[in-house]
């Protein structure tokens, strides 16, 4: 039995948005509208099983934006599989799953 | 706006210091990245916001949800403790551990028997003190007495009527309930049982919210005279002696040949006030009973109203008691009463003697501290090159004080889970501390209470004694222990914390010491009152006449003289006599006379326990004569009524007077009853209590009391002539040749009478000596340890002085006064502790001053004379060096 066919529905559904451009765990958090106390131990397990990895920031462009270096999070080869067998497995999945957008907008009021 | 001033703009933001707080709990390897991110996303997320123009609290408040779901993070993440530092120190120290295993386990053996000591006290005081009677909202109930010190009691049973007015007047209480003991022979389905009964109000149970096991309990109905009998039972008698039949509800059962019927049984661990309960039964009393003002022998319990407080109940009840006071002057006058919550009823006199055991196992605690902190200290030194080695491989001071901190850390930890092991081990004695009043219900066990102290304890005492030598230990010279032939070094530090060491455990074990001397005197004393009773040769055995079956004096009288008849003429008894009670086993059964030609004060009430006997129980129990004569065959229900007194009632009332012919009547002055002529004044013999001063007491011939029918005699004393419990079968053959169906109960030693008395008093007695033989070992293992050490470092020394024409007495000397110094600085250390701390103990202390100057000096001579042994073998092991090795060595 691989890991892969028993991905659970959040961690499909934060690996497909990961895949739509979101990156980070607090853009994830807006993305899915998941808790901060579920995402990051989702995180952590995709990184330990290999569907994602993570990196941080260059320093140079979070010193331009005037803030700590961030930490991000990309799809590996595996996870993308992964998260296609998911797709088939959890057909709400693509309903549900967030447009591609490169940043979250909230609203002006 | 740079980041920066943002930042400081802000001192102060939740979300941030809440990742700065979880994060001590992520494995330290992962946690600077863990609070990087973290942080980085909290703040980019701020400055978005803020950008926005849209850091509102709402938006705050999400960010604070944001930074609490990190601890589910931060819990995620424990799974890589395992290759943390800390388990690595772990895994290493259990590797150091276990290759001194000579070392490990004295340690070990000294953290478990102080860790123990601690644990098994503290289920102790954690069962006793601090758990609430199993009763709903116990808080509320309370006890209410009569106080008659003018009388010598101060908490006395308070009487029917009295009850009655508390009841029907008071304005704080919701429900009121009284209680009175009652004994029944339990006949019919197998052998006849004698049992101890209460009778309760109606409103009993109700009160105490406790339900029954098994079918009901009483309502209003049964609890009038004329219902027919009914009866609730213990869980002990319903399993003991039915077996526990769940169809019992509503069979018939025998009690003073009387049929009741069984309506419910109680669940296992109830008990109010008394264990050894074994029924209930209504209190069905008449009006003539409840007007009762004379006889004093309830016990009331209350439940306050929800918005009252003790003071004002307290003060509601003195009131009603001084109405009561003003309309019955003559059985009233000086009476009062007193509420008392029934948690410190049940509690009793038992918290200054757990106290006492605190202290102790704390003192226990602590030289074992003392003790494993020497032994560290010394190894210590033995491994100077090994944390030189690793301090010049670049391990920081701290690093190495933690690798150390964990390895005492490891150490307590599993000494305190063989501790856990000791103290379950030792609850089966520690269950005779507990007091009657909770027996049943308090219970001894290792909870998660107990768990958490005894970890608790465990991490403190590996603080405290792991923490100076691992400091210490850190503070290596590099040069000098690196050097090739460095010896290792000791640091002048090192040293004096180790004299401090053996000082502190000497001084505390004195304390220990001349404690549990004060204490074993004091036991000694109060067993030694009864020494010329020689009860470790007679027998009591009770014998308690149905009240339904003996209704006439005449049946009563015949049955005492039958028994006692056939039990003296059995071999090997050398006398027998009855009496209403033994000393001790009743403490109350007074009741009030007048005295001829002295009419009372208006609500003076003289009073005296009140005892009929035989005329050999004197002889048979060992009673000395101070004046007069014994009773005799002859004083019988012909003769003129005679009396014979106590040393303290002749005291008490005929003052500096000749007693002898002196006449006084039970009752009133007034009453119909015949004057009683004093013929004799025997010995005190304290009947309340071991460490109760005896109350006046008066002794009538059976033969001669008609009234008083619940006075009549009930325990047989039998003098015996060898080995008193080899009597018991014949006696009860005996017995049962004059009436098939007497139950004979209590059959017990007068020894053994005693021995319960003082049980709670012995039992902390032996713990207390117990811990104090411990820290005297731990101590003198202590001294020896330290100055072994300081011989093997001073090898050399001991060497050229030798060489240099040292005799081996010199050298002896030598380290003799070293050791002893340490041990009389801490003798006089302790002399002083102990003097203001036994204290304390007074109020335990019986014949024996808190200070005593015997005992002080008498213990710190032992403990000094353990100390010397204890320097000696090191101190001749210094003598044996072979000064031509010792300088090679050098």
């Amino acid at each position: 039995m691989s890991p892969k066919s028993y991905i659970s529905y959040t961690a499909a559904v934060i690996l497909q948005t990961l895949a739509n451009g979101y990156r980070h765990g607090f853009d994830i958090m807006d993305a899915t509208g998941l808790p901060s106390g579920t995402v990051y131990p989702a995180l952590r397990r995709l990184e330990e099983a290999g569907f994602v990895e993570s990196r941080w920031e260059k320093e140079i462009v979070a010193r331009r934006e005037q803030r700590p270096p961030r930490k991000y999070y990309d799809l590996t080869e595996e996870g993308k599989e992964a998260m296609e067998e998911a797709v088939r497995r959890y057909r709400l999945l693509a309903q549900s799953a967030p447009t591609p957008i490169r940043k979250p907008k909230p609203e002006r009021s | 706006m740079s980041f920066l001033n943002r930042a400081a703009g802000k001192p102060f933001r939740l979300h941030l210091w809440l990742i700065r707080a979880i994060g001590v709990i992520v494995p330290g390897r992962l946690r600077r990245d863990w609070r990087g991110e973290w942080e980085a996303e909290l703040r980019a997320r701020e400055a978005m916001l803020e950008e926005w123009n849209r850091l509102d609290w709402r938006t705050k408040t999400d960010l604070l949800r944001r930074s609490v779901g990190a601890f589910w993070d931060a819990l995620w993440l424990q799974s890589y403790r395992w290759e943390d530092e800390m388990i690595q120190d772990i895994r290493y120290s259990i590797r150091t551990l276990a290759a001194k295993p000579g070392f490990t386990s004295v340690a070990l053996l000294t953290i478990a028997l102080g860790i123990g000591a601690n644990t098994a006290i503290f289920s102790l005081v954690n069962a006793v003190l601090f758990s609430p009677p199993p009763f709903s909202e116990p808080e509320r109930l309370v006890m209410v007495w009569e106080d008659a010190s003018f009388a010598g009691f101060s908490r006395n049973t308070p009487a029917p009527a009295n009850y009655s007015d508390w009841k029907t007047q008071n304005q704080v209480f919701t429900d009121m309930a009284a209680v009175s003991s009652q004994g029944f022979n339990l006949t019919g389905d197998g052998e006849p049982e004698k049992v101890e009964a209460y009778r309760v109000t109606a409103r009993f149970f109700p009160l105490l919210g406790v339900n029954p096991a098994l079918g009901r309990v009483f309502n209003a109905d049964d609890d009038r005279p004329e219902a027919a009998r009914t009866v609730v039972l213990s869980y002990g008698l319903w399993q003991s002696r039915y077996g526990g039949d769940r169809d019992i509800a509503g069979r018939a059962i025998l009690l003073n040949g009387e049929k009741h019927t069984v309506i419910g049984v109680m669940p296992a661990g109830f008990q109010f006030l008394e264990s050894h309960i074994k029924l209930w039964v209504p209190f069905a009393a008449t009006a003539e009973e409840m007007a009762q003002r004379n006889s004093h022998y309830l016990h009331v319990i209350a439940r306050l109203k929800p918005d009252v407080a003790l003071p004002q109940a307290q003060s509601d009840i003195a009131a009603i008691q001084e109405r009561i006071a003003r309309d019955y002057p003559n059985e009233a006058g000086r009476l009062k009463a007193f509420v008392v919550p029934l948690s410190e009823e049940l509690v009793g006199e038992t918290e200054r003697p757990l106290l006492v055991l605190i202290v102790a196992v704390g003192f226990v605690l602590l030289i074992a501290c003392a003790n494993i902190a020497s032994l560290l200290l010394a190894r210590a030194i033995g491994r100077t090159r090994e944390i030189a080695v690793r301090s010049a491989l670049g391990a920081a001071r701290g690093r190495i004080i933690r690798q150390l901190l964990t390895e005492s850390a490891v150490l307590s930890v599993a000494g305190g889970a063989l501790g856990l092991l000791l103290a379950t081990q030792s609850f089966a004695f520690l269950r005779r501390l507990i007091p009657d009043g909770m027996k049943l219900s308090a219970n001894l066990k290792i909870d998660s209470e107990t768990l958490l102290f005894t970890l608790g304890v465990s991490l403190v005492t590996a603080a405290v004694f792991g923490l100076a030598p691992a400091i210490q230990a850190s503070r290596v010279d590099l040069n000098e222990a690196l050097k090739q032939s460095g010896r290792a070094g000791v640091s002048a530090g090192n040293r004096r914390l180790q004299s401090a060491m053996v000082v502190a455990q000497m001084a505390l074990a004195l304390v220990l010491l001349i404690s549990a001397g004060l204490l074993i005197q004091t036991v000694m004393k109060l067993r030694g009152q009864y020494d010329d009773l020689r009860p470790e040769s007679l027998l009591t055995v009770r014998t308690r006449l149905s009240e339904n079956k003996y209704v006439e004096h005449a049946r009563r009288a015949a049955f005492y003289d039958q028994a006692i008849g056939r039990v003296q003429s059995l071999p090997g008894v050398v006398s027998a006599g009855y009496t209403t009670s033994v000393p001790l086993e009743w403490k109350g059964g007074s009741t009030g006379f007048a005295i001829e030609g002295r009419p009372p004060q208006p609500g003076e009430v003289n009073d005296a326990l009140h005892r009929q006997i035989s005329a050999d129980y004197f002889r048979a129990m060992g009673i000395a004569l101070k004046d007069g004569r014994y009773f005799e065959e002859t004083d019988t229900n012909q003769s003129t009524p005679v009396a014979v007194i106590n040393e303290t009632m002749a005291r008490q009332f005929w003052p500096n007077e000749n007693v002898l012919g002196k006449r006084f009547k039970l009752g009133r002055a007034d009453s119909q009853r015949p004057w009683m002529t004093i013929v004799g004044v025997v010995a005190d013999v304290r009947q309340m209590g071991v460490d109760r001063a005896a109350k006046a007491e008066m002794y009538f011939p059976y033969q001669q009391i008609t009234s008083h029918s619940f006075l009549t005699p009930r325990d047989l004393v039998i003098r015996a002539a060898g080995d008193p419990m080899s009597l018991v079968s014949a006696v009860r053959e005996a017995i049962h040749a004059v009436d098939p169906d007497q139950p004979v109960s209590n059959i017990r030693t007068m020894e053994e009478v005693l021995g319960e008395e003082m049980a709670g008093r012995r039992t902390g007695m032996t713990l207390l000596a117990v811990f104090a033989g411990l820290a005297l070992l731990l101590a003198g293992v202590g001294i020896y340890g330290v100055l072994s050490y300081f011989v093997t470092q001073h090898t050399s020394e001991i060497g050229v002085r030798m060489a240099l024409g040292a005799e081996r007495g010199d050298i002896l000397k030598m380290i003799l006064k070293k050791g002893m110094s340490l041990a009389l600085v801490g003798v006089s250390i302790g002399l002083a502790g102990a003097f203001s701390l036994t204290r304390l103990m007074a109020s335990l202390l019986y014949g024996v001053e808190a200070s005593d100057p015997l005992t002080f000096a008498g213990v710190a001579m032992m403990l000094a004379m353990i100390a010397a042994v204890s320097c000696y073998i090191p101190a001749w092991r210094a003598t044996r060096v072979d000064p031509m090795s010792a300088l090679r060595y050098e």
